[in-house]
């Protein structure tokens, strides 16, 4: 792990306690872009991110906000016109960035699976659930066919799939919504993961089968000591069960801190925003919510400064121009706004010089 | 103690405005290649409710559960296979179609398919004028551009496309085409669970205002209860076709008596994470609607089912001030909060199986 121009120069982008813990995967500065017919659509764009062993991390933030790729590209699965750019994907004391296809595949499905978002995506229809479950083994696992057989309905079984010797029959469009989740999670379980990336795994269901389906994945956590990255935009499903959060914004991480001190206190005005406006079963019924006004820019047209600038109700003058930058706080969590003190020098060395003048003055 | 409501009769209250009696829908299910009618899709059964005049109703359930099927047999989209729907005390059947689209209208949940992309804002929100010959072409622009500054989007727009707009500006425009009829009757079909979480609480305002400025009386569909309990008067939390349970909104919220209901309220993701839960999670999926189980149709997945549960199906009693509950053991769940038993993974696992096994074919 070194910086561009191997100084020892102190991370600031992870949350204290992450940076100094025992780091199972580690994503520093990663860049992933889409180049399309009218300009460049920078989807994740300096993103860090750490998951300790064990530890679930969980990714929040609107549709389109650069979620999923920053899933897609740990797992190398991003397709032209998509391109990671720049960034460090660390696996253990591996940069998966530097692996080949072949060294790639067989870390894939093996020491890092993932539920994708779309389960029809993910599953062949032509195939039923025992061959796709038997291909997954059969690429990382020298067993013999009894062997894959017996592993299959194992694992159908763990995921509470009731008569496992017949659902491994069954083709995808057979099973039910809920059913099908639960395949793609036997497949992303069959050779044990250290880390499971999970898509929205339950954003498709309803609330009694995603209640089913968290509490299987935090069952098989505890047993495993998986450690997992869980995207949702569902702040109760983070609150239940995450232990850092990541929010996320127009590609950019706004706020990461760990989940206690993020609900207890959120920094951000897009995190506040988030968690004032959605009603929850507390939400007092006389009052009007609260709301974040305007919407997410077009990410072909972002602004100079501040990406949430336009929607934000404590933005000063700096912001319009000066992209704020992480920042840790004394709590040791990390926010990107210039509410806060910035250093004097960025990550991309860009001076801010007036952005600590007027957010010294700004903050309380 | 608990009373059975009485089938109300056609005397509909004057201070009801909407009044939905037993009604029943099947969809026929056609199958083999002469597309016979090889079964029927019980979507919904013998659902009663009134709406009050400037009140919002709602309905939940999760998915496949017949919410839709009533909001769209209400407004007469579909015909009902059986039962009776009265507006403001006329039998809706026997209304004509043009009167029953100017008092009733329909937001739908989807902002993206539901603007026809080839139409420009202006002439997908005069449609309606145009269709009842309302106005002159000038009084009918006049009414456009007033209805798009009250739900907050430029009259300037008016000549753009609805690809020019994002995912809640387009729910506006939806909302304006409703409105422009000056209806009195709203059905808001899951009008946020498509829109981003930032957006779906601007829209939520919306409709509040838009209730206040205009009297409207809304039948709010949605399977989000946090939402539902906000906007809601009053609800009917409806399972398998049937209504289960219904009661004033803080009344169904705080003594919630239906083992499903308070299973979906158990259900929810709490965002505090200091608040630790031992949840009921209840097991099993939706049974088919084509072949409902007999008795109680939440037999297959209840923590307290007894036999009388697969041979009797519950009536809806009254358990006072309203609130109605179909289940046969409600007593024992009456104003006590207690917890529902969990089941033993014996249990669990048993009815899971049965419930697989009818779902299967
Ligand atoms: N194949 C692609 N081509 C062009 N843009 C893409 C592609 N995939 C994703 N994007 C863009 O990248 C951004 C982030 O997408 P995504 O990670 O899927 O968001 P999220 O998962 O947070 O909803 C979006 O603006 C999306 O339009
Ligand atoms: N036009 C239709 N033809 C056949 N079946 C339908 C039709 N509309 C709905 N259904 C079925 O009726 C049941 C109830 O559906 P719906 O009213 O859409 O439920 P909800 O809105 O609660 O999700 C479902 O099983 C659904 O598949
Ligand atoms: S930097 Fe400025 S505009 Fe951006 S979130 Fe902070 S206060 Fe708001
Ligand atoms: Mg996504
Ligand atoms: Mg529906």
């Amino acid at each position: 792990m070194s910086n561009s121009n191997g100084a020892p120069e102190p991370r600031m982008e992870l949350p204290e306690r992450v940076e100094k813990g025992d780091l199972l995967l580690s994503v520093r500065n990663l860049r992933t872009h889409f180049r399309v017919r009218d300009g460049i659509v920078r989807a994740v764009d300096g993103v860090s991110y750490a998951i300790e062993r064990g530890k679930t991390l969980g990714l929040v933030g609107e549709s389109g906000c650069g979620k999923s790729v920053s899933a897609l590209s740990v797992m190398r699965l991003i397709r032209p016109p998509g391109d990671i750019v720049e960034g460090e994907v660390m696996w253990q004391d591996r940069d998966l960035r530097t692996l080949s296809d072949r060294e790639m595949r067989s870390v894939r499905g093996d020491e890092i699976s993932m539920i994708f978002q779309e389960p029809m995506t993910a599953l062949n229809p032509v195939f039923t659930t025992g061959n796709q479950i038997g291909e997954v083994l059969r690429e990382h696992r020298d067993f013999t066919r009894k062997q894959r057989y017996e592993r299959t309905i194992e694992v159908l079984r763990l995921v509470g799939i009731p008569q496992p010797e017949q659902r491994i029959k069954a083709y995808p469009h057979e099973l039910s919504g809920g059913m099908r989740q639960r395949v793609m999670i036997a497949m992303a379980l069959a050779c044990e993961p250290q880390l499971l990336l999970a898509d929205e795994p339950t954003t498709a269901l309803d609330v009694t089968i995603q209640a089913q389906i968290l509490e299987l994945i935090r069952e098989i956590r505890a047993r495993t000591g998986m450690a997992l990255l869980l995207i949702t935009h569902d702040l109760g499903v983070i609150a239940e069960m995450a232990d850092d959060v990541a929010v996320m914004y127009t590609g950019e991480v706004v706020e990461y801190a760990d989940v206690g001190s993020l609900f207890a206190a959120p920094k951000h005005p897009y995190t506040r925003g988030l968690m004032t406006s959605i009603p929850s079963l507390m939400t007092d019924r006389a009052e009007r919510l609260s709301t974040i006004r305007g919407s997410v820019p077009h990410m072909m047209r972002l602004p100079l400064g501040c990406l949430f600038q336009s929607r934000c109700p404590d933005a000063m003058n700096i912001c319009r121009d000066n992209r704020p930058q992480l920042q840790r706080l004394e709590d040791g969590r990390t926010v990107r706004c210039h509410l806060y003190p910035q250093r004097p020098s960025g990550h991309d060395g860009e001076p801010l010089p007036q952005a600590r003048a007027t957010a010294g003055s700004a903050a309380s | 103690m608990a009373t059975e409501t009485a089938g109300s009769g056609n005397g509909v209250s004057d201070d009801v405005l909407v009044s939905v009696q037993k009604l029943t829908k099947h969809f026929p299910v056609r199958g083999g290649i002469l597309l016979r009618t090889i079964g029927h899709v019980h979507a919904a059964d013998e659902v009663s409710f009134d709406i009050k005049r400037g009140e919002t109703f709602g309905l939940v359930g999760e998915s496949g559960c017949g919410k839709t099927t009533v909001g769209r047999t209400i407004l007469r989209v579909y015909p009902p296979t059986s039962g009776d729907i009265y507006f403001g005390g006329e039998d809706v059947s026997k209304l004509d179609r043009k009167v029953l689209a100017r008092n009733m209208q329909i937001i739908f949940q989807d902002p993206y398919g539901s603007l026809d992309p080839r139409i420009t804002v202006g002439g997908i929100i005069g449609e309606g004028l145009e269709v009842h010959g309302i106005g002159s072409p000038d009084e009918r622009n006049e009414q456009i551009r007033e209805i798009m500054d009250i739900v907050g989007i430029s009259s300037h727009y008016a000549q753009r496309y609805p690809h020019e707009f994002s995912g809640g500006q387009r729910q506006r425009i939806g909302i304006a085409r409703a409105l422009v009829l000056r209806p009195q009757f709203l059905v808001c079909d899951e009008p946020v669970s498509a829109l981003d979480v930032s957006i779906q609480s601007q829209i939520l305002n919306l409709l509040r205002d838009l209730q206040g400025e205009f009297g409207l009386t809304y039948l709010f569909i949605a399977h989000n209860l946090a939402v539902v309990r906000y906007v809601c008067d009053r609800v009917a939390v409806m399972y398998l076709g049937k209504i289960v349970e219904q009661a004033d909104t803080p009344e169904l919220f705080g003594n919630a008596i239906h083992p499903y209901t308070r299973a979906l309220m158990d259900a929810i993701p709490v965002p505090d994470p200091s608040e630790q839960r031992e949840r009921l999670i209840i097991p099993g999926e939706l049974p088919s609607p084509t072949n409902p189980p007999q008795g109680c149709r939440f037999n297959t997945r209840c923590a307290v089912v007894q036999d009388v549960c697969f041979n009797e199906e519950p009536p809806l009693r009254d358990f006072g001030d309203g609130h109605l509950v179909a289940c046969h053991v409600a007593e024992d769940f009456d104003r006590r909060g207690t917890a529902l038993p969990q089941l033993s993974s014996e249990m669990h696992d048993a009815i899971t199986d049965s419930v697989r096994s009818s779902t299967t074919d």
